[in-house]
């Protein structure tokens, strides 16, 4: 019993050792974003980044939220930042919902030419969107959506990627328990809501968070949609904060780290469920 | 030119509906039809009448500003064959080809171990989780100028560890051959996604199975072997189709690192010139639509071809 | 009568003419590159407001892009029939649209075209007529560090000496580099036409229809980075901010870093001097910066040219381009002026601007630029090819793919 729980301290340590070293590795880029944001612009370029503002000539530490006073009040980010929250609060759970539905179907309802479909759609990932680019513009703009909020949320209300991913794990999902419900009579449609969408938690938190990133992040769509300023979104701003000649990074990175928090909190919360590990009954394998 | 297409396809899709109506098998599938909808339509709209479009331009020659000039096969023909207009398509092929090569298998294990390693530990799971999935959410440049330090010839981490164990310090972003391996290290070390998904096919494993692999005596190596892989078949499969497709498409590490005032470039002796990083600047530095999206077409054709053995070949689910 | 209401009606006089041709409450689009740091962005909010004062009852609207973007977000725009009515234009673009018949050419006695520094006007030609208006514009010269080297270098024989003698591996420290850098690929292209214009070349004779990368001054110019190099190891010179930090005597970039240079790096020593010119040679160096171009499609051509033309008079064109973009003026009224005051570096980038020769104004020389002669560059730095080698070749290559 003693050699078991030492080999059990010993394994935790060199586990907990190896986790250590790559979370430094991992989280020190996010650091120095924020120690730049912290900086005043003199003291970002040193022949070493400093993980600390550090003043060159006195050489002590200090921290400064002028950056953030500027990025904030600039005109135009406020405004940017309220845009990015409505366009990714209506896409993300609107292409969730659309996505999962399809992807059930893909994985579960056969129907005529389901498989050549799918493999169809998902055909379309594999052409690079550069391509794809101005004729979706084009359509875009027929559809009246040009220069819109909507031109930044219908056309990207669906994601191959995510059906594909949402289709993968409902494959994994036993079909006992749908059988069982059907046998009692439930729809298809409650099936999906009430058995399969609960037991997807860990892949559904995957797909929110990850689109809620990639929307939030976005540059080229928005960039060519939109045209008026007050339209534009988050990293349209970010993009704007800095010009192409004067690199300013601690502006950058002020406004980077700002732009950063609802992606943090978006992680924090759904994170949580990607480790639920739920517990099936009636499981054949 | 595409409707014919069309209407044979809403016409078949009609008759399946109106014939679902009867039996209960063609209710099941009216169901199903009516689920994918939303996605289909989607599909065409925005992405198949996109890439129809993009098929047109590829057999003209097109700058953006004025009609397109149907050319017929010029692009593909010259892009393949004509070593002067177009001098870096293979080059640029193959710079992917190694990327791929290097970048996929590490980023992927890189990705496992993590996973599993967050899986191994019962304290603090939630911390490594957002700090190994922190390089997803970094801005660009800060991610582009920690590497370039790390990279630094002069001041550089790597340098420095180099030469404080008697080695010879490389110039790991000047030489070309060293090139892609620094872009395939970043983009391992950028593997949070991957790492998240394996967590939430871990996830999906009932706990009921370790338990009976437990009373059966399993250690931890036939529970990886005997369970954990199997049980994510689904999961590695997604994660090998859309990461090729991703590296394939490799674009905004280099962008990121070698973007510089005077445009795109790909680096000292372009070596870091993908394949999509040159189709950019075809399309958006040098107008050539059309060129561009012949280069689209024939990297589909490519990653199809791949994907296509991936399906053949790698099973997609354990059952 | 303050300063700025005499300017105010300075120019409104002068606009009298142009502003009975423009509707009156019409609008515009312009788009612009994003204004550098917040002081940019209040003096374009000025310059706007100063331009509708004059011009009563209209508007433009400025529309900021981020430069990167630029290019990528204006040919889609137009690609679907959403182009503005005017926007700035990167030099080598405005042949190009052109010749695709996109640009409302300069009006006929619109402007007085003698108030402009030529090398910039000369930008916006197109077979002899005028399809711009230069609005900024910028170059490259030689950054030294005045601890390494005393006496900057005026001759290309003294630019090796001074290489020679500043060049220490033990501490090292290289002779010259190249900001970003980058030394071969399209950007060192860019950077290198410096040299030969400094060497007394030129790339092409467009006229003439020939490429000149085989001549002596060209391949002297190449030559003389592959001398260079002798004493610039790659693994100083590629260290981020090598000369911020002490290990690069020279460095040929442009004003853009005077800014940094002052804020980030006060301890650093150092001065700005015209590129070195071959002893028989002129002095000479590359230009770049932003062209104004109205859109043929525009409803609002006259009021366009009118705000461009404002965006060129004196006083407006010194804060569009000192304090709007960082860059220097394109009126030669103001690039005459005290506003330089006693800025040694401004001074220099102005003087050395005078010696500015414009890039090719062929159809597609983007592409040869970075497909060809940076790969020339990159071979013949790389120690692959001698100079004479690798641009006999580019220049083959180039004579093919134009057809001369």
């Amino acid at each position: 019993m003693a050699r078991l729980s030492k080999y059990w301290l010993c394994r935790s340590l060199v586990l907990y050792m190896a986790l250590l070293i790559i979370a430094i590795l991992m989280v020190s880029p996010f650091v120095w974003m924020i120690s730049t944001s912290l900086k005043n612009g003199p003291d970002v370029f040193t022949p070493i980044p400093t993980l600390f503002p550090i003043n060159k000539k006195t050489g002590d530490i200090y921290a400064t939220l002028e950056n953030y006073r500027y990025v904030l009040i600039k005109k135009g980010f406020a405004i940017a930042f309220f845009n990015s929250l409505i366009v990714a609060g209506i896409v993300v759970p609107l292409k969730l919902f659309l996505d999962a539905l399809g992807g059930y179907a893909f994985a579960r309802i056969p129907f005529p030419g389901r498989d050549k479909l799918f493999l169809l759609l998902l055909s379309s990932m594999m052409i690079p969107g550069i391509a794809l680019l101005i004729p979706r513009v084009y359509v875009t703009k027929v559809l009246g959506l040009y220069d819109s909020l909507w031109g930044l949320i219908i056309p990207m209300s669906v994601s191959v990627f995510d059906v594909f991913l949402l289709r993968q794990f409902f494959l994994t999902l036993p079909r006992e328990l749908e059988e069982a419900a059907m046998i009692d009579g439930a729809s298809r449609l409650r099936i999906f809501i009430q058995i399969i969408l609960p037991l997807s938690r860990p892949v559904l938190a995957v797909v929110t968070i990850t689109s809620f990133i990639w929307h939030w992040n976005d540059l080229i769509w928005p960039l060519v949609i939109i045209n008026t300023p007050s339209r534009y979104t988050l990293p349209l701003a970010l993009a704007l904060l800095t010009s192409g000649q004067s690199h300013k990074p601690h502006l950058t990175m002020a406004g980077a780290a700002i732009a950063t928090i609802p992606i943090l909190i978006v992680f924090l919360i759904f994170q949580k469920r990607i480790l639920k590990g739920i517990t099936l009954t009636g499981l054949k394998m | 030119m595409f409707r014919g297409t069309l209407k044979r396809f809403c016409k078949r899709y009609l008759k399946v509906i109106m014939g679902s109506f009867g039996s209960f098998r063609y209710g099941e599938s009216l169901i199903g039809i009516l689920f994918v909808t939303p996605v289909v339509l989607y599909f065409l709209i925005f992405l198949l009448y996109p890439a129809l479009g993009a098929l047109y331009y590829s057999f003209t020659e097109w700058n953006m500003r004025t009609r397109p000039i149907w050319v017929g096969l010029w692009n593909y023909k010259h892009l393949l064959f004509d070593r002067i207009k177009y001098p870096y398509f293979w080059h640029s092929l193959g710079v992917t080809a190694k990327y791929t090569g290097i970048a996929m298998p590490l980023s992927f294990v890189t990705a496992l171990v993590l996973a599993l390693l967050i899986n191994a530990v019962k304290r603090g799971q939630d911390f490594f989780k957002v700090a190994f999935y922190l390089p997803v959410i970094t801005a660009g440049a800060a991610v582009a100028t920690m590497w370039r330090w790390i990279y630094d010839p002069l001041y550089g981490l790597l340098n420095i560890g180099l030469k404080a164990v008697g080695l010879q310090p490389q110039r790991w972003l000047g030489e070309p051959r060293m090139i892609i391996p620094a872009l395939a290290i970043i983009s391992a070390w950028q593997c949070g996604f991957a790492m998240i998904v394996f967590l939430a096919g871990l996830a999906s494993i009932p706990s009921r199975l370790y338990e009976a692999a437990e009373i059966d005596g399993a250690g931890a190596w036939q529970k990886f072997r005997y369970i954990m892989l199997p049980m994510l078949k689904p999961t590695t499969f997604f994660l090998l189709v859309t990461g090729l497709i991703a590296a394939f498409q490799v674009f905004d590490i280099v962008y990121v690192l070698f973007r510089t005032g005077g445009g795109t470039i790909g680096g000292p002796g372009q070596a870091g010139l993908t394949y999509v990083l040159s189709l950019f600047d075809h399309a958006f530095r040098y107008y050539e639509m059309g060129v561009a999206c012949a280069m689209s077409f024939i990297l589909f054709v490519i990653i199809l071809i791949v994907t296509y053995l991936q399906f053949r070949f790698v099973p997609q689910s354990y059952e | 009568m303050s300063f700025k209401r005499f300017v105010v009606l300075a120019v409104s006089l002068v606009f009298g003419a142009i502003l009975t041709t423009a509707a009156f409450g019409a609008s515009i689009d312009f788009w612009i590159y994003e204004p550098a740091g917040p002081a940019g962005e209040a003096a374009l909010e000025q310059l706007k407001a100063d331009f509708e004062a004059l011009s009563t009852g209209n508007t433009v609207n400025i529309i900021p892009i981020p430069k990167g973007d630029f290019n990528t977000k204006l040919n889609i725009a137009i690609a679907v029939g959403e182009a503005p009515d005017a926007s700035y234009l990167d030099q080598p673009l405005v042949a190009e649209f052109a010749e695709d018949g996109l640009l409302d050419p300069v009006p006929e006695g619109r402007i007085d075209e003698s108030i402009f520094y030529q090398g910039a006007l000369n930008t916006n030609r197109v077979g002899g007529v005028l399809y711009g208006l230069p609005l900024t514009q910028t170059c490259t010269a030689i950054y030294y560090n005045k601890d390494l080297v005393s006496d900057p270098p005026e001759t290309w024989d003294e630019l090796i000496q001074v290489a020679k003698e500043v060049y220490d591996p033990d501490k090292q420290i290289a002779a010259f580099g190249f900001s970003w850098g980058h030394y071969g690929g399209g950007w060192g292209a860019w950077l290198w036409h410096s040299f030969v214009a400094a060497s007394g070349g030129q790339l092409l004779d467009e006229e003439n229809q020939v490429v000149s990368f085989t001549e002596q001054p060209v391949i002297d110019a190449l030559q003389l980075w592959v001398d260079l190099l002798a004493y610039s190891p790659f693994e100083v010179i590629e260290s981020e901010n090598s000369f911020q930090t002490g290990h690069v005597a020279m460095m040929i970039s442009g004003p853009w870093e005077i800014e940094g240079l002052r804020e980030s790096w006060p301890e650093l020593n150092w001065g700005v001097a015209l590129i070195p010119r071959k002893a028989e040679a002129d002095f000479g160096t590359n230009i770049g910066g932003d062209n104004g171009v109205v859109y043929a499609a525009s409803e609002n051509k006259g009021l366009a040219w009118a705000w461009l033309k404002f965006l060129t008079l004196a006083e407006s064109n010194l804060v569009l381009s000192r304090d709007v973009m960082g860059n220097f003026p394109i009126n030669l009224t103001v690039a005459k002026g005290e506003w330089i005051g006693g800025d040694e570096a401004l001074a220099a980038f102005m003087e050395q601007m005078k010696y500015a020769q414009a890039r090719p104004r062929v159809k597609g020389w983007l592409k040869i630029n970075d497909e060809i002669l940076g790969a020339a560059l990159s071979e013949a730095l790389g120690g692959e090819k001698t100079p004479a080698e690798a641009l006999n070749d580019a220049a083959e290559k180039v004579n093919q793919l134009l057809g001369w």
